[in-house]
């Protein structure tokens, strides 16, 4: 997330405590529109006031790290959770992208995570848009995003009371969960 | 809906938010509205009645959170539209003024907060000027949970707009300092909101109120996260400055939840580095913390990460080493624990546990590093109250199961402290200590080599190898099974390269085992016995098996004392029986002692008379025994045939005449072994006793001279196979007799219908055909064609054909000669039988 | 299809400590729908461990187990098409003759006879009928060969088909061979 927001990519471990939250701007087709990234904390006891900015998501965005089996496996708890915890109003058809991260690790020697065992779990949870990113190496990161923002737009979704009928593109939330450095 | 019966509190939380959020949602939607119609003034009013509701007091912090998301995201749309409005030429300046005029603190700090993030980021004003304005601010909400929020959106709004090295707002706008400034006053300022909380309201409400400040902790925390992702945050800066700060307000506020929280914030929210190189100053804190904090939380929660840390890159060891970090863990551990001498037991023990996983994992080559951690735990806990209580004890075993598993558990169980800590516990739990120390011996595979070393384990596991006062007879049976097979399953972890060696060791074992008693010994005595038949094959091997020190013979001895210990020992009779049968293979087989092997079986065959319980295990041991002396190719026809006869003898002796019957068809074969290459024999008789001396009856132990023919520990001559046509067919007709008879028992009792006279018969002709097949000449065609008439006739009875699974043998039988038939190399014998 | 697990002479702990590791690791509870043991096992201890790899066992007495386990002498069982036979051996004379296990074959009216007491693997076709040994999944010390290596067998029965792989453990590493059955050859 910092890389794509800020071009910086740090490989110390710091933990993220509570929810960390950066804005980008981001050109889609004609529409200049603000996205806000929401990063959950990776350590649950980092997680004390729970996930309320889970609710009015337009897309989640699912990372894991292709040298890590534990992080692939874990993708159906943070793709369950959320969507109990952000209830949208289709869950079937909510979008979600999923990030293979740190495939530039001992130039992919240590991966043990394929793409194709990746794209088939995307695939089998209604066809997900799959991107393999290296955080460090600043890969892939910028089409991710781009494609996130994308799905996040199509999702836009009139939910509120007391909405009017001409939208205001420069409030959507996005979160974006990670349980890696991106 | 009118429902007037009482809520919940949850439901209650969830009536409260409703509410409040339906009143955001409509604020929200007027200010919008007035956005649209450019109305800055009613936006302005409307943005402030929403945000009066986030100084409700009812909401739980989780739930309050909620609220505090919807209202933070309408926000955005009222700063999208300051940012039109200074599009269009409206100064933030003026901005900044007019949102002032707010009624209420609470909304107008919002809004102020939200202008002033468009100020800086417009750069009109100096970042640190309005941020330092900001934090000043906020001082005006002094209600913990509305102040926490306030200023978690302070830092929310002003991200990425802090004059950090690098940043755009930097130069004019400020510098590091102003950015470290900003956050470090911001993070204690919350602090203080946070920890007074704890001090408001009655006591009862304490466990509530401790509760809503674990979820508020985050927003505390956060601000760490912030200060450890500025660029400008090098290590000095850390040390000279960040460090010192942020210790001091966690140790000033005395606060056990925020020191407890705050204390694993750091440790997890900043660098390795960072950590390693203020190690002291980190250190130096432990003891000053509450003396309810759980330090060894905090304290495992470092040594987690300098352990990882240690992983990624072996420079980082050699740091370690530079500064005697393991010194200076150790110095804060002692230290925690003479500080708070009202400490649990437990915890402190906790604390070493943390530390010895640190050792186990960073320094593989320091087990003196454990010794030290064992030696200062025991000073800890020696004159401790509780270390008898459960939990401490739990500890402490856990305590000395870990470097078992890191380190070469002989080695670190030869520790001089390893005993003294061990000292610390139960009787009860020293025996608890006993089991996990042999399961992670087996675990682990270790080979203990040495005799020096299966004292020094007996001596730890004690309480499992012999009595003692306080473990008695009262044990779980089935506790006490399992103990002993732990510790005869350690038996095979006692080996060595060389023979002799290995011999020495079970030598110790079955001396210290030999206090245990018997029911013990049931266990022990089996696996010490195979391990020494395991040495007699290897020596038997070597090219001068009889100048072997000790020779085959010596350690068959001492097969036979075990075996004869264990016959004595009760209960284990047919274990004995086994075992003497097993050694007399070994004898004959690998170490060709004739005499040795002959006594084997007569010990086997005393057993068998006087200790067999029931008829069972009758028919196993005598199978047993058959089936060994089948085998046997070193007695010579006198010794062999005294050992046959006794064999035969019992078969006849059986209690059911089934029985009997198929005994004597299993010593058949004791007069028929096979045939076997001349190469073979040749190999069995390389050794130099060459033929059986007569001084081989000499019961005289083994000697260094083994070359002495006088000597009887030489190798006796392999017999070439006995095959015995004559006997053979004694044997056969003689279980044809006990089938007859057992037929004419049956008329007598009125129950000639029963089938088993007739499985015999078929069982008796697959033995004929057996015989036959192996090319006995005493089975003539004509023999073998009356014996299929007589079992033809049998089986044509009615009762025969009722029974399915004599039918199928017979038939099966047929088919099996008619098989043969077909084979070109066996038509000449069984062409002429016909069925 | 049916997964038979065929495991036997043991001989824990008279013999030795455990079961190789890295039999252990392939063992794994779920996959295997019967085991049939010959014997010896000794121990309840060793009892419960099977019992984790799959409830259904069939065992039979081996001359170091003791009478209180109770175990028949010889048991006879239907899998898929084939009938099987179990029997420690023991009390077969001569030990491991393939003609005196074909004499208990005929009697059983087996089409596969399971095995064990000379710790010597085997699975082959002997006379029509196929003979199984999984040898000693210890490699425990052996009256009847020299320096036993651990072995187990896993039949994978298929109607009339059975697949037998042989696990053995050599030099620390598994190899693993097959051999192919049907009941029609037989």
């Amino acid at each position: 997330m910092n890389q794509y927001v800020n071009k910086k990519f740090s490989s110390q471990y710091k933990a993220t405590i509570g929810a960390d939250f950066l804005t980008k701007e981001v050109q889609v087709d004609d529409r200049l529109v603000t996205m806000q990234i929401w990063d959950t904390a990776g350590q649950e006891r980092f997680q004390s006031l729970g996930v309320a900015f889970y609710r009015g998501a337009d897309c989640c965005v699912l990372v894991y790290d292709v040298n890590a089996q534990k992080t692939f496996e874990n993708l159906d708890n943070w793709r369950d959770e959320f969507l109990i915890q952000a209830s949208p109003a289709n869950p079937d058809n909510f979008p979600f992208v999923v990030l293979g991260n740190k495939v530039d690790m001992d130039e992919g020697r240590s991966r043990v995570v394929t793409e194709k065992k990746a794209k088939q779990w995307c695939t089998a949870k209604g066809g997900i848009p799959y991107f393999e990113t290296s955080a460090k190496e600043d890969l892939n990161v910028d089409s991710a995003f781009q494609c996130i923002a994308r799905n996040a737009l199509k999702n836009e979704t009139e939910e509120e009371l007391y909405m009017p009928d001409t939208v205001d593109m420069n409030a959507q939330a996005i979160p974006k969960r990670n349980s890696s450095c991106c | 809906m009118e429902d007037h019966r009482i809520m919940t509190p949850q439901e209650e939380q969830v009536k409260w938010l409703q509410d409040a959020s339906n009143s955001v949602k409509r604020n929200a939607f007027y200010m919008k509205r007035a956005l649209d119609e450019d109305n800055l003034r009613e936006a302005l009013r409307y943005s402030a009645a929403m945000l009066v509701e986030l100084r409700t007091s009812l909401l739980t912090p989780q739930k309050y959170f909620e609220l505090y998301m919807q209202a933070f995201d309408e926000l955005r749309h009222l700063e999208a539209f300051f940012k039109e409005e200074h599009s269009k030429g409206r100064s933030y300046a003026d901005l900044y003024e007019l949102v002032q005029h707010a009624g209420n603190v609470l909304p107008r700090l919002y809004l102020l907060c939200t202008v002033g993030s468009c100020f800086i980021r417009s750069k009109e004003a100096h970042a640190k000027d309005i941020l330092k304005d900001l934090v000043e601010m906020c001082k005006g909400v002094q209600h913990p949970t509305r102040g926490l929020f306030l200023r978690s959106y302070l830092c929310q709004v002003s991200r990425g707009l802090l004059p950090d090295t690098g940043s755009e707002y930097e130069g004019d706008g400020g510098d590091i300092n102003d950015a470290l400034e900003f956050l470090l006053l911001n993070f204690t300022e919350m602090n203080k909101l946070w920890v007074r909380m704890q001090h408001q309201g009655s006591g009862k409400d304490r466990e509530r109120r401790e509760s809503e400040r674990q979820q508020l902790a985050d927003l505390v925390g956060k601000n760490l996260t912030y200060i450890s992702q500025l660029e400008g945050l090098d290590f000095k800066r850390y040390q000279e400055v960040v460090q010192g700060r942020m210790m001091e307000q966690v140790v000033s506020c005395k606060d056990e939840i925020a020191q407890q929280y705050l204390m694993q914030c750091i440790i997890q929210g900043f660098p390795d580095e960072f950590h390693l190189g203020t190690l002291p100053t980190l250190l130096a804190a432990l003891p000053e913390l509450q003396s309810g904090v759980k330090v060894h939380l905090v304290l495992a929660s470092l040594l987690d990460r300098l352990s990882r840390f240690a992983a990624t890159d072996a420079s980082v060891v050699d740091q370690f080493n530079s500064s005697d970090a393991f010194g200076q863990l150790l110095a804060a551990v002692t230290r925690v624990s003479e500080q708070h001498t009202e400490m649990p037991g437990a915890d402190i023990a906790a604390m070493y546990i943390a530390l010895a996983n640190f050792v186990g994992a960073v320094y593989p080559d320091h087990v003196d590093y454990i010794n030290r951690v064992l030696e200062s735990c025991h000073e800890a806990l020696a004159g401790h109250g509780d270390t008898k209580e459960d939990r401490t004890e739990k500890q402490i075993v856990a305590l000395l199961t870990l470097p078992l598993n890191s380190y070469d558990p002989v080695t670190v169980l030869g520790l001089s402290t390893y005993p003294r800590v061990m000292s610390l516990l139960k009787p009860a739990t020293c025996k608890a200590m006993a089991v996990k120390i042999v399961q992670t011996i087996l675990k682990v595979g270790t080979e203990i080599s040495e005799p020096a070393q299966v004292e020094m384990l007996l001596d730890f596991i004690a309480p499992l190898v012999a009595d003692s006062p306080t473990n008695g007879e009262e044990d779980d049976d089935e506790d006490f099974e399992d103990e002993q097979g732990l510790v005869a399953r350690l038996i095979h972890r006692l080996s060595a390269e060389n023979p002799a060696h290995h011999y020495a060791l079970l030598q110790t074992a079955r001396e210290r085992f030999s206090a245990g008693g018997a029911r013990r010994l049931r266990h022990t005595l089996p696996p010490i016995a195979f391990a020494a038949l395991g040495i007699v094959h290897r020596l038997a091997a070597a090219p001068n098996a009889e100048a072997c020190e000790p020779s085959p013979k010596e350690v068959l001895q001492f097969v036979h004392q075990c075996a004869a210990q264990l016959a004595e020992a009760g209960d284990s009779a047919e274990m004995a029986l086994q075992l003497f049968l097993t050694a007399a293979q070994s004898a004959s087989g690998h170490a060709c002692l004739e005499i040795i092997a002959y006594e084997f079986f007569e010990q086997a065959f005393i057993l068998f008379e006087e200790a067999i319980p029931d008829s069972a295990s009758e028919r196993v041991a005598l199978a047993s025994i058959t089936g060994a002396l089948q085998r046997c190719r070193i007695f010579p026809p006198e010794p062999r045939a005294t050992l046959v006869h006794k064999a035969t003898g019992y078969s006849a002796k059986l209690l059911r005449k089934a029985d009997q019957c198929r005994a004597v068809l299993a010593c058949s074969h004791l007069y028929w072994q096979d045939a076997v290459d001349e190469e073979d024999v040749d190999h069995a008789n390389n050794g130099e006793g060459e033929e059986r001396s007569a001084g081989a009856e000499a019961e005289n132990g083994a000697s260094p001279l083994a070359e002495n023919e006088e000597d009887g520990s030489g190798a006796n001559p392999l017999q070439p196979p006995v095959q015995d046509g004559e006997h053979v067919m004694m044997c056969l007709k003689r279980a044809l007799k006990i089938a007859h008879a057992a037929q004419q028992q049956l008329a007598v009792a009125l129950r000639s219908s029963d089938t088993l006279p007739a499985w015999l018969f078929v069982e008796i002709l697959n033995h004929y055909l057996y015989y036959y097949d192996q090319g006995l000449t005493s089975i003539s065609a004509s023999v073998l064609q009356n014996l299929l008439e007589l079992v033809a006739n049998e089986m044509a009875g009615e009762n025969c054909q009722a029974d399915a699974g004599l039918v199928a043998f017979y038939n099966n039988t047929l088919a099996h000669i008619t098989a043969q038939k077909t084979k070109p190399e066996k038509a000449s014998l069984y062409d002429v039988l016909q069925i | 299809m049916v997964l038979v697990l065929c495991i036997g002479d043991l001989h824990i702990p008279h013999r030795a400590t455990d079961v190789p590791v890295k039999f252990k690791t392939l063992l794994v509870p779920g996959k295997i729908h019967h085991i049939l043991c010959p014997g010896n096992l000794c121990t309840r201890e060793v009892y419960d461990y099977l019992k984790t790899i799959c409830t259904d066992m069939h065992i039979t007495r081996g001359n170091f187990d003791e009478a209180s386990a109770k175990y028949p002498e010889d048991e006879v069982m239907k899998i898929g098409n084939f009938r099987v036979g179990l029997c420690h051996g023991h009390q077969v004379t001569p030990w491991g003759s393939n003609e005196a296990l074909a004499l208990v074959q005929r009697k059983l009216d087996v089409d596969i006879l399971i095995s064990g007491h000379t710790h010597e693997f085997k699975a082959f076709k002997f006379e029509d009928r196929i003979l199984i040994n999984p040898g000693s999944a210890t490699g425990a010390y052996s009256d009847v060969i020299e320096a036993p290596k651990p072995s187990f067998v896993l039949m994978d029965i298929d109607g009339s088909k059975a697949t037998v792989y042989i696990y053995e453990l050599i030099d620390d590493e598994v190899k693993v061979e097959k051999v192919e059955f049907t009941k029609d050859d037989l």
